[in-house]
């Protein structure tokens, strides 16, 4: 059965590739850093395959069909769609058996996962993904929550989400190590008057309560309170996602910066 | 009524700007009434975002027309929200 061989939570922005050096140094030092030391982990400890647990960004999906998680199964991914992320696009390799066996073991322990052959993966997947493994041949899985429209997956049943994929991974029987991670958030605004405010409070306060080990206060935050952080505070969902993978939850957060030109408070967490 | 259509149009123009081999996306193939059109024609985004667009919609949008975010800061500086209640990690 595979091992789970790390696990780390990490916040994403476009401006972090696209845009390096529009933040101050020491402020991208310090996040990247942490970044590819978090990367590092999981590569030294023998991950075969990586699952990135990220927010839909109307890459894949519309209000058509859109949903709450859709497992990505497919044997290559094209990423990223943002040709000016100053990543090289290409073809990720994909896991189509752990993706599949993901999927299946999910529902039958009581979740309704979408699943897609043909997942389009943006900067909130390759940002990531590339500070894992920037040759791009690391088996991937990718899984695409929804974070931005309205009804969304509650924060508890994220976290209960991550619980699952980990007895998922754990059940797999074609690898022996697999990383999981989860890339999004924190407070940031993205389309709305007060795009580029960082909430710094809410950030500290929810690293706080992730280094902590006791997330019931964030369960009981409700949309609207979330969102006081900015409508990107919602991607916070993914980080509740691998602190559901690391139950108990024990994490040390390696790095915090709000980081203005990149409008986002960034953070990285580990999770043993 | 609904930004459904509205918001389609938008999903459509940035896929298709995407894409190298996308269909041209014509306006007339989207149920959209006059002031929707109107702020499509005029690429008024401010109107685009009165509107209903989704936010991750209108900032790639906006973006593809060419305006930062501070552009649009500025354009929708006088539409922000007032916080309706203090949140707990100010308290």
């Amino acid at each position: 059965m595979a091992e789970v061989v790390g696990v780390f939570a990490s916040s994403h922005a476009p401006m972090m590739t696209a845009a390096r050096d529009a933040a101050p140094r020491h402020q991208a030092d310090a996040f990247l850093g942490a970044l590819d030391e978090a990367s590092a982990t999981l590569v030294d400890r023998g991950a075969q395959a990586v699952v990135i647990c990220s927010n839909e960004h109307f890459t894949n999906f519309f209000l058509d069909n859109f949903p709450q998680t859709c497992v990505g199964v497919g044997e290559r991914h094209l990423g990223p769609v943002e040709r000016w992320l100053k990543i090289d696009r290409g073809w990720v390799p994909g896991a189509p058996e752990l993706g599949s066996h993901i999927a299946r073991h999910i529902i039958e322990h009581g979740h309704e996962p979408s699943f897609s052959h043909e997942l389009r993966l943006d900067h909130g997947v390759m940002t990531i993904y590339n500070a894992i493994d920037s040759t791009m041949q690391l088996p991937l899985v990718p899984i695409i929550q929804n974070c931005a429209v309205k009804p969304m997956a509650s924060l508890r049943r994220c976290y209960e989400f991550g619980r699952a994929l980990r007895l998922a991974v754990e059940a797999f029987d074609g690898l022996d190590a697999v990383g999981i991670v989860g890339a999004g958030g924190l407070s940031h605004y993205v389309g709305e008057p007060r795009v580029g405010d960082i909430d710094v409070e809410f950030d500290r306060w929810f690293l706080d309560q992730i280094a902590s080990g006791d997330l019931e206060e964030v369960f009981s935050l409700s949309d609207e309170e979330l969102e006081q952080a900015g409508n990107g505070a919602h991607e916070v969902r993914s980080w509740l996602t691998i602190a559901g993978v690391a139950e108990p939850v024990t994490a040390t957060v390696s790095a915090y910066e709000p980081i203005g030109p990149w409008i986002t408070g960034m953070a990285v967490a580990q999770f043993s | 009524m609904s930004a459904y259509a509205l918001q389609k149009w938008v999903y459509d123009s940035l896929h298709a700007g995407q894409s190298e081999t996308a269909d041209v996306i014509e306006l007339d193939d989207y149920d959209l009434d006059e002031s929707e059109r109107r702020a499509v024609e005029d690429n008024d985004l401010r109107g685009l975002y009165q509107l209903g667009v989704h936010p991750i919609l209108f900032n790639a949008h906006a973006r593809s027309l060419g305006f930062s975010r501070n552009d649009y800061r500025e354009l929708l500086r006088d539409l922000k929200d007032a916080p309706t209640e203090v949140p707990r990690w100010r308290k």
